[in-house]
Parts: structure tokens; sequence; C-alpha cells
């Protein structure tokens, strides 16, 4: 009962706040222009085929010159490019033609802007209140440190997914008003893990994507809440997070001929390699990830817990 | 049976790195009484608070609300306890009967009625619905104080509780602590380095220098009552005949000039005597004044005189 007021304090602090639906507007924006653009952009491809025939060649004059100085991981995703390109050649699929379905898939690229604001209220959530001084009258209430840190970061975590769910939703509805609502059972064709083509319903592979979505945004958001908790400070926490998840995937595809790199966070946040494009290292495995997943986890909540229950508020 | 105290501090101890902050400092405050910390500046006052609300961890000692450890059960020991440490700082973006309710929800059994109870109880009727940014600091001191009173508190800690109130803001605290402490019997705490208030407020004072306890003072004790010596001080219009005189007629008192007033340590009965002997000696006199010793000498002598208090 006291935890679910504690969080229901949470909340009311997140959402009276304009600065969160300032946030979730840009979403929505962000969103509708995607949508806007793609339609736009939609009438003008009767040489679809021309395009891609085109776009192979190059991709395959990089492949011969770059072999040598590329990363590994890089040139894997070249290869695939080729032979999805090559495929909807032979099959006579425009890639370009767009659905409902297929909009909200594109606009789940949008996951990046999605981090950072979820990022923004994980990384503030304890921070502001030592910068405001506000702590010292939460803390001298009758809750203990621990409820309160658990009350702060189960409402980040509910905030996430409410931010999530509004990109979700919303791309299906912008999806549906520019695109129509049928083709939910149009085939996804994509490449699998050992770079065979595979196709799936579109509704299943965005519910998948976002699936895998949800699990890299609970650990983009405990990194900024751990750092938040520990050093007290937004700016810092906010920042590490966003250079994390942005540097974090492009370090590990730039190194990715090392085999250590997998033991990187940032190797094993996006599940979805194991369905599509393949692992960045080779000899990654789904097990190995989840393991890695769950160890960082767990060592990140122990440490935002630990320094948080020791800390001394002293003159802020 | 015993009263049992409302606030107990046992040996309370704080050293951070190889400094030691607050030094094996004891004391009892039973409840109805408002006690006062007064230091300067440093003195380990509000280090103290911090340890007896569980803002910063305890090096040695307890601290007992009740009888209830702090350290070992907190959400009991803070049961009894409503504070403010340094200034209140409010969510700005909230009004500020949002702010009450928003601590009322973290504790169990505060109702709506009590709400809009402390908030008339602090007289912010008027503002309680606008947002907390366009406070002032006094009207963010009240809305402090109607936190710390949600839980009907038997334990009130206030530190620096008169900073930004203005004089009458500070009166009717003053009168609200009183109230307090002799209606309801709730143990007041306030800590501050501004002795004229300390004395006006507080029951008995905890004099804190460098993190020990120096001397706790019952204020009836350190003002002047019948029959101790009182300082006096008498304009005349020659006050070099005046402590010849005075010398020659009351041997036994220590009179000195000071510019054209004498001053003499005398006991409340032997003034008219005084005043008898100077008029029968022609020397004319223009104002007799006792000066009560107050809080500010007894701290300087404690003191050693040695401080940045605040006057």
């Amino acid at each position: 009962m006291l935890l679910f007021n504690l969080i229901r304090n949470e909340n009311i602090k997140i959402y009276r706040r304009l600065r969160t639906w300032i946030l979730v507007g840009i979403i929505l924006l962000a969103t509708v222009l995607v949508a806007v653009v793609m339609h736009s952009r939609q009438q003008d491809t009767p040489n679809w085929k021309q395009t891609l025939i085109t776009q192979n060649q190059e991709m395959q004059q990089q492949l011969n010159h770059g072999a040598g100085h590329m990363p590994a991981a890089a040139l894997d995703g070249m290869k695939q490019s080729i032979q999805l390109n090559q495929y909807y050649i032979d099959h006579n699929i425009n890639p370009n033609h767009t659905t409902g379905w297929k909009f909200a898939v594109t606009a789940e690229n949008l996951s990046g802007l999605l981090m950072a604001f979820i990022v923004v209220i994980a990384g503030d959530i304890v921070a502001s209140e030592f910068s405001t001084g506000t702590i010292k009258m939460l803390l001298t209430q009758t809750a203990t440190r621990a409820q309160i840190l658990l009350s702060k970061y189960l409402a980040t975590l509910l905030f996430a997914l409410f931010m999530t769910a509004v990109l979700f939703v919303f791309s299906l509805l912008c999806g549906w008003i520019f695109f129509g609502f049928s083709e939910a059972g149009e085939p996804h064709i994509y490449a699998d893990a050992n770079g065979h083509i595979q196709h799936m319903s579109t509704a299943s592979y965005l519910l998948m994507q976002y699936g895998f979505l949800l699990i890299d945004i609970v650990i983009t958001a405990t990194i900024a809440f751990m750092i938040s908790a520990i050093f007290r400070s937004s700016t810092l926490a906010i920042t590490i997070s966003i250079l994390a998840y942005f540097v974090g995937n492009t370090l590990v595809t730039a190194l990715s001929s090392y085999s250590w790199v997998k033991y990187i966070l940032f190797a094993n946040t996006n599940l979805s390699q194991y369905v599509v494009g393949g692992p960045h290292i080779k000899g990654m495995t789904l097990g190995f990830s989840v393991t890695m997943l769950v160890i960082y986890f767990v060592v990140m909540n122990v440490l935002s817990w630990l320094i948080f229950m020791k800390r001394d508020v002293a003159y802020t | 049976m015993a009263e049992q105290a409302a606030v107990e501090i046992r040996n309370l101890t704080k050293v951070i790195g190889k400094k030691t902050i607050v030094d094996n400092l004891s004391l009892t405050i039973p409840k109805g009484e408002v006690f006062g910390f007064l230091g300067p500046n440093g003195a380990g006052k509000t280090t103290t608070i911090r340890m007896m609300v569980g803002l910063i961890s305890i090096t040695k000692g307890q601290v007992l609300i009740h009888g209830i450890d702090i350290s070992k059960d907190f959400t009991a020991a803070m049961n009894h306890v409503g504070a403010i440490v340094e200034n209140p700082e409010m969510y700005k973006y909230l009004t500020g009967y949002q702010n009450l309710q928003h601590f009322a929800n973290m504790s169990t059994g505060v109702t709506r009625q009590r709400i809009d109870e402390v908030v008339k109880l602090v007289g912010l009727e008027q503002r309680i619905h606008e947002k907390v940014k366009t406070y002032s600091l006094g009207m963010r001191q009240r809305l402090g104080l109607a936190q710390a009173l949600l839980r009907k508190p038997d334990v009130l800690i206030l530190d620096e509780p008169t900073n930004g109130l203005d004089p009458a803001g500070i009166r009717e605290l003053r009168d609200l602590l009183r109230y307090l402490a002799n209606t309801e019997g709730t143990a007041v705490i306030v800590s501050s380095h501004l002795l004229s208030e300390m004395e006006l407020m507080c029951d008995r004072v905890a004099i804190i220098q460098a993190g020990k306890l120096i001397d706790v003072k019952s204020l009836r004790d350190m003002v002047s009552n019948e029959g101790a010596q009182l300082a006096t001080e008498i304009e005349v219009d020659r006050p070099e005949a005046a402590v010849v005189l005075l010398q020659t007629k009351h041997p036994n008192l220590a009179v000195k000039q000071n510019g054209d007033k004498i001053e003499l340590m005398v006991a409340r009965d032997q003034i008219p005597s005084v005043v008898h002997s100077l008029v029968m000696g022609d020397v004319k006199i223009y104002a007799v004044h006792s000066v009560n010793k107050s809080l500010e000498d007894t701290f300087l002598e404690i003191t050693g005189g040695s401080s940045d208090v605040v006057i």
C-alpha cells in the first residue's frame, strides 16, 4: 500500500511537469513527420528495380575494395543488404511499397529518440531531488530509503513503458491513416542469423521488434538511473547514458573483430540480432547475451541500492 | 511510572574522515518542552539534527525517539517526528496543496481533513492552491512547517526555522510552537545561531561549540531574578561626584563611571536607597536602567567570546 502511494507520488512528479509532455509531443511530431515524408515519396518509385540493382552494384564494389580494412560487422551488414535486394528483385516485391503496418515497423527506428527521452526522465528522477534539496523532505518521512529508491525505479520503468506504448500506438495510427489499415499479414522479409532470407507477417515482426526494444530500454534506463543515484547529477546521468547508447553501439561495431567485445554490455542489449542479421560478434549466442544482460542488470541495481542506502545527505 | 523522554540522545558522535563533527553528545528532551540548539555556525547543530532524522549515518551513539532507536526502526521512530532541515525545499512546479498531498501520501493516516487543518494552522489558506514557485521564502517556511505537522508529530525538529520570516511571522511561529508544546505536549527542538530568538522561544538551550555540548541552561536560570544582583546604570549630571558619593555611602557596592553614566551591581531592593543617597547628595538623576544579564552575555562568557554569532 505504501509502495503504491510512493509510486503514485513519483508519477505525479513526472506527469505534472510540462517537460514530460513536451517529450511526448516531440515523439508524436516526429512520427507524423516520418509519415508525411514517406507518404509524399511513395508515388515516385516506378524504377525501384533499377535503383536496387544500382545499389547492389555499388555495395558489391565497396565489398571488393573494403574487405581488408572495414570492420567485420559492417561487411556482414552489406552482404545481407545485397542478398535482400536480390530477393526483392527476384520475387518482384517493391520494398518501398508502404502499408500501415510496414510504416509502424519503419517508425520503430525512432527508438533512438524514444530512448533519449526515457533517459532524460530516468537520469533526473533521483538526481533532481538532490539538486533541488527536496531529498531532505523525502527522506525525513516514514518511508525507508529502500522503499523510496524502489518506487522511483518502478516509476521510471512505468514511464519507459508508457513512452514506448505512445510510439507504438501512435505509429500504428499514423500508418493506418496514411497508408491504410489492411495487409497486417503481408510478409516482412529479412535475413536471419545465418544469412538466409526469411519472412514473417508484418504484425508479428512489429511486435517482436518492440519486445526486443523493451529489453534494450529497460537496460538503458537502468544505466541512467544508476548514474543518477550514484552521482546525484542529472546532466551526468543523461549525457553518459545517451552517449553510451549511441557510441556504445558504434563502438561495438567498430571493434567487432575483437572477441572480448562480446563482454561489453552494448554488444548484448539488442537481442533482435539473433533473429535478424546475426550477432555482432561471431560465436555469441542468445544464452550468452541473456546471461550478460542479467549480470549487468543485477550489478547496476545493487550498486545504485548500496550507494543510495549509505549516502550521507549533507549540505545540499 | 517514569515519564518517557520524547527524545534521548546518547553519546552521539559523527566522524567524517579524521574530523569529529559531533563529539559524544548526550541530551534528554521531555515532552512539552521547547528546546534549543545554540552555537556558532559550523558548531555541529545541523549535523546533529541530520543524524536525528536519519539523513546522515551515526558514527557512534544512539538517537531514541519515544524509546525507539532511529537506526533500528526508522519508520516507527519517524512516525513520531516532523522535521524541517535547513530551508524547506518543495516541488516548485506543484501547488502548495499538491506538495502537502505528496508528503501525506508517504505517511499512513494523514487525511484530507488533516491537510486542511495544518494549512489553516500555518495561515496559508489564501495561497495554498498556487504553485510553490510563486511563494516567498516566508511562505515556503510556512508550507515546510505545515508539512512537518502533517503526522501530528510528538517531536518537532526545526533547523533554523525563522530564516526568511518577517518579524510578524517570527512572532506567529513562536506562538505556534508555544501552543504545540503547552497544549499538545509536543517536544520542539529548534536550532539557531540567533541568540535573541532562542531567548524568546526556548525553555532550555544546549550550547554547542566545536561539536561538543558546552552546557545546557534553563532560560529561567539565566535571566536574573528577585534578590540577585542586577547590573544597573544611572544617568546623572555629575558622574565623578556620584561615584565618590556612593562609595562613601554604600562602601559594599562596586561603582564605576562610564561616560555620563555610573554602573553598579546592586540588588533590586537596594535601588531606592541608592537613588535616595544620590538625591540627597544633590546629584541630578535623568534615568535608571537595570540591565538583565542576557543569554548573549552568558553565551559569550561560556564560549569564551570567540564566535561568529549573529546577535
